[in-house]
């Protein structure tokens, strides 16, 4: 078995007891790594502080040493670069790739990698770079056509990004690589939601003939951060593709190219082979209440050792024993009360 | 099998979670573990692919923010 493309897929749903099995399975290691929290947008929407800097030789030098002693006990390994934006630290992304493949490859380890990015330095030669280190799944938001995205997905200097994203995107279609996913998260707001129906059959024109490319509807949530969000989130009976789209797309409609969501999805957080690695070496399980104690549930250490807290990462595992199913799809409110 | 998880599970005392340096994450209650070994197709699948697992929730039923601040006006 050698490391590669060909990683066992799940499909798009699974049940709890398979869920289980993924999530216990100590032959798989999954990494949510966070090479810097710094970035170079400002969405209007964003929770994060940006107050921690690209990971210091320290933490490099952990992770890589975390997949050295880790990775010979293991079948499967997958990483997931977020931040902060990934690209900003590219190097650093490139380099813990560099050691994965190799280690991987050395223990006939299934290797697979993806990255959350805002797409605006995912240019062609980045994601081929990424691709030939096994970084292969992306995920990319837009909020719409450039008049809507351009209001709310903005750069640091406060310009907007979408013409870039699409000048990457486009480029990135034209190339001749077919492994992986990029799949587009349509952010859904109280301003976009009448066109965005139209919005998603132009990227389906565009990018549809190329299996790489999916798409996935998301509404905009206010996700802790200092601004008003009043004007964006949608009350939760006008979400979806329903009444509010205009046109209302029909089932023969419906596109191939959409990935619909999960109903019995399972958070990575609610994962017992699930670490996320920060920039400064804190572990977490969820990346999302990034200033919360409890999803501090330990540190790396230079030597790669994991020194975890047990009472504090078996919380997130509750769901398991509750057998709740919003408890496993968010086990934060399990954690945290 | 999902009988046997539910049943399997619902003894699960989070007590009996034992975590190592390695990042290792096991169930060490031997009744437990002798349980799900016993389950058909436990653990004996390769680890599956997730591809939701960016680290941006895909679901709307994340809850941490809210949860975050609450803890926080405590």
């Amino acid at each position: 078995m050698e490391a590669g493309y060909n990683f066992p897929n799940n499909g798009d749903s699974l049940h709890l007891a398979e869920n289980f099995k993924a999530a216990w399975n100590q032959n798989h290691l999954h990494l949510i790594i966070m090479p810097t929290e710094k970035c170079n947008f400002r969405c209007v929407y964003c929770y994060e502080d940006f107050k921690i800097g690209k990971m210091k030789p320290a933490v490099l030098a952990g992770v890589k040493n975390l997949l050295r002693t880790r990775v010979p006990t293991i079948k499967s390994l997958e990483i997931n670069w977020f931040g902060g934006e990934p690209t900003v630290a590219l190097d650093t992304v490139l380099e813990v790739m560099e050691t994965a493949k190799s280690v991987c490859r050395e223990h006939n380890v299934y290797l697979r990698a993806g990255m959350t990015t805002n797409g605006f330095l995912l240019t062609a030669d980045a994601y081929r770079a990424l691709v030939d280190h096994y970084v292969v799944d992306y995920q990319i938001s837009l909020d719409g056509p450039a008049e809507f995205h351009d209001t709310t997905r903005l750069q640091a200097n406060g310009k907007g990004s979408f013409e870039q994203i699409m000048a990457n995107l486009d480029a990135i279609y034209r190339l001749p690589i077919e492994a992986g996913e990029i799949l587009l998260r349509l952010h859904l707001t109280r301003k976009n939601e009448y066109v965005l129906n139209d919005f998603a059959q132009w990227l389906e024109i565009r990018y549809g003939q190329d299996k790489r490319f999916r798409f996935t509807l998301q509404p905009v949530e206010n996700l802790g951060g200092d601004a008003d969000l009043s004007e964006l989130v949608l009350e939760n009976q006008e979400r979806g593709w329903g009444e509010n789209s205009h046109p209302v797309p029909s089932d023969e409609e419906t596109s191939g190219m959409e990935r619909k969501h999960d109903e019995s999805y399972v958070c990575y957080a609610a994962k017992a082979n699930s670490f996320v690695l920060r920039a400064d070496g804190r572990v977490g399980k969820c990346t999302v209440a990034l200033n919360n104690d409890y999803n501090t549930i330990g540190e790396l250490k230079p030597d790669g050792s994991l020194s975890l807290d047990k009472a504090k990462t078996a919380r997130w595992f509750r769901g398991w024993s509750t057998q709740n199913q919003a408890d496993l799809a968010c086990p934060a409110a399990s954690v945290f009360l | 099998m999902s009988d046997d998880f539910a049943k399997v599970f619902s003894n699960l005392n989070l007590k009996d979670v034992r975590v190592d340096s390695m990042g290792n994450i096991r169930i060490t209650n031997p009744d437990i573990a002798k349980q799900i070994a016993d389950m058909k197709g436990a653990f004996d699948a390769d680890a599956l692919a997730d591809s939701s697992n960016f680290g941006t929730c895909n679901n709307t039923a994340c809850m941490a923010p809210a949860m975050d601040q609450l803890a926080q006006r405590r």
